[in-house]
């Protein structure tokens, strides 16, 4: 079934391709300004070296570069397919879903499985029972008043794992507060029913010890997955984040973390990285400027089975076919843009705008690297903006319209998100570097990981980070019934269920 | 119930002092701006808001028109604008990355999937079509 879909899908999208293919060339055809007497098309097109070496002109012809699917079999299934045919030069998973999967890995392995599943039961008791949720926020106001407040607990979707960070750090830092609002209703004549579960933990000391270890590598992972899902996150944010995460968990640079623990999850980091990996990835973190102090500390890193710099040689290899004077001119410029580039403590400028930006402003120099990294660097690590997208059909074919005939809702989507894409500015030229990569890469600068590099203070973000939460997702949606004990249980039981480490069709 | 394209049947404008294509242009805006919005296409299609609009614009604009009208003629009409811009925007990009997303119902059953966008540097073109029976369903780009 999984095998017949895919290749359903994979023709479908061959003769979409070349359609778009055809259509784009004869259409930059037609629009082509006439060429000086000393250059011919190509040369104006896609640049000197590009009428020099036939891969690379072949390579540079190519329109569609990228294909970026999420994680279900069959979608894993059609960009092996896709990549083996040569629709597409760089085939990959969505970044998100992988740091996603990671984050759900970490439920397996302690000290992360206990805490996570306790604070869940907290936040989802504290949400949902209705007397509870009124003492919390009373409790918080009267702490905003005294200038001493903090955001209130939240629970996260069972689709965005990374959201669970969320969940723990605000139980931490409401612990205080719960405490007292438990033991006063321990104290009082008609107090409220509290499942002892939630009760126990929230009183036993062991739990905030547990919350405290676990948050760091949780914030680390999340910060990840928020600037992957940026507008316009270059290729190379794929490789950094896989990376700074791989180095966290080499040695005792993440505390509170046993050895087991680390290497449990840094082979599941392997795991996920390999199942949405391309070569060409890693091609792109090294020709990405932002990222050169991690680079020489990426030597030691081993994702997918191989390090990266055989990941990058790979790249360079597929790249260069058998064109061997290519070959030796893409490993020569990129030797000399690596030495041209030496880790410092702040960025320049200009290595922090976006990638394509940089190499549009400095590619002339690399001539063969430039034709290649201006595109490579152009691809979406994530399927963020197409679910963003696809999203707008929501609206389109709500509960209360799902009549409509599907013809209608596709030309109302596309007026949709075709308008608001038309009236953004380009996001390559808006794009700049968030305070996370900044973070991290001041980390990876000096010796150890500063604590909390990639982690955003809590306290004074956890209002903007609210969008994750559950009760936002509803909207105007009636407040849900109080729970049951058993139903608290249940839902936690739920969100924590054994998965198959290797099927994430779930997702 | 609206005068659709602005003439009368002699070719004279309806409203003095108005250009004949006032009437279609704003008729089209307003339309655009309706689907922008993801309202229904019968939102205004109703005594009261013509009422409303026609007192508000001094009797010389009663609505976008009828919901059949809205779904049908002019529907394709703002639709092929806006994708002819958004093709315009596709060709002077000089890369694309394909994304493919889709939904399934409860059951799992397939619902849509296809090729719902291509994301152009800064530019996402819808261009899928799906049906409901999980049949094949594949995006398109209709350049």
């Amino acid at each position: 079934m999984a095998a017949a879909t895919a290749d359903a899908l994979l023709a479908r999208l061959t003769v979409e391709i070349t359609a778009l293919n055809a259509a784009l060339d004869g259409a930059r055809a037609a629009h082509q300004p006439p060429a000086a007497d000393s250059a011919g098309p190509d040369e104006v097109w896609l640049g000197e070296a590009a009428t020099t070496y036939p891969r690379l002109r072949q390579l540079a012809s190519r329109s569609v570069w990228g294909l970026v699917t999420d994680s279900p079999n069959v979608m894993v299934r059609v960009r092996r397919l896709a990549r083996a045919a040569g629709l597409a030069t760089v085939t990959i998973g969505c970044a998100d879903h992988a740091i996603n999967l990671v984050t759900r890995d970490c439920a397996n392995v302690e000290p992360f499985s206990g805490v996570l599943r306790d604070g869940t039961r907290v936040a989802v008791f504290m949400r949902r029972c209705g007397r509870a949720r009124t003492a919390m926020a009373g409790a918080l106001a009267d702490l905003r008043a005294l200038g001493g407040g903090v955001a209130d607990v939240v629970t996260f979707s069972e689709s965005r794992w990374c959201g669970i960070h969320l969940t723990v750090e605000s139980v931490r830092r409401c612990l205080p507060v719960l405490q007292t609002i438990i033991g006063a209703n321990q104290l009082a004549q008609d107090g409220f029913d509290v499942p002892p579960a939630v009760e126990g933990c929230i009183m036993d000391p062991a739990f905030g010890q547990g919350l405290a270890a676990a948050s760091p590598f949780l914030g680390h992972l999340f910060d990840c997955r928020r600037f992957l899902e940026a507008d316009a996150a270059p290729l190379s944010s794929f490789f950094a984040s896989f990376t700074f995460l791989w180095l966290l968990l080499d040695g005792v640079r993440v505390t509170g973390l046993p050895t087991a623990t680390r290497t449990y999850l840094r082979d599941r980091l392997s795991a996920r990285f390999k199942r949405a990996v391309d070569c060409h990835v890693a091609l792109a973190f090294f020709l990405d400027p932002f990222w050169e102090p991690l680079w020489g500390r990426a030597g030691t890193v081993e994702l997918g089975g191989k390090t990266i710099l055989q990941w990058r040689e790979k790249s360079l290899e597929e790249l260069a076919g058998e064109d061997a004077a290519l070959r030796a001119a893409l490993s020569r410029e990129l030797q000399s843009f690596l030495r041209a580039h030496r880790p410092a403590a702040e960025p320049k400028p200009d290595e922090c705008l976006h990638p394509v930006g940089y190499w549009q402003l400095h590619g002339d120099a690399y001539s063969c690297l430039h034709v290649i990294a201006e595109r490579l660097l152009a691809v979406c690590p994530t399927s963020a903006g197409g679910e963003r997208c696809f999203k707008r059909v929501s609206a389109v074919m709500s509960r209360n319209r799902s009549g409509m005939a599907v013809g209608k809702a596709t030309k109302k989507a596309q007026i949709l998100y075709n308008g608001g894409q038309l009236e953004r500015s380009d996001v390559i030229d808006s794009f700049c570097r968030s305070a996370q990569e900044g973070k991290m890469r001041r980390a990876m600068v000096g010796g150890n990981p500063l604590p909390g590099a990639a982690g955003a203070p809590v306290a004074p973000e956890l209002v903007v980070h609210v969008f994750d939460a559950e009760d936002v997702v509803g909207g105007d949606d009636p407040p849900p019934p109080d729970l049951e004990a058993e139903e608290v249980a249940g839902v936690v039981d739920a969100l924590f269920a054994v998965h198959n480490l290797e099927t994430d069709d779930e997702l | 119930m609206m005068r659709a394209l602005g003439r009368d049947p002699g070719g004279s404008p309806l409203v003095p002092g108005l250009a004949p294509t006032w009437l279609p242009e704003t008729q089209l805006l307003f339309v655009e701006a309706l689907l922008r919005s993801a309202m229904p296409f019968g939102a205004f299609d109703s005594p009261a808001w013509r009422a409303v609009l026609s007192r508000v614009s001094q009797g010389t604009f009663e609505g976008p028109g009828t919901r059949q009208a809205i779904g049908g003629w002019i529907l394709d009409a703002v639709a092929a604008k806006y994708l002819s811009a958004a093709i315009v925007r596709i060709l002077v990009s000089p890369s694309l990355t394909l994304s493919i997303d889709g939904w399934t119902d409860l059951p799992g059953a397939l619902q849509f999937h296809g090729l719902p966008s291509i994301v152009s540097f800064c530019f996402h073109l819808l261009s899928w079509r799906g049906c409901r029976d999980g049949g094949c369903i594949a995006g398109t780009v209709d350049c």
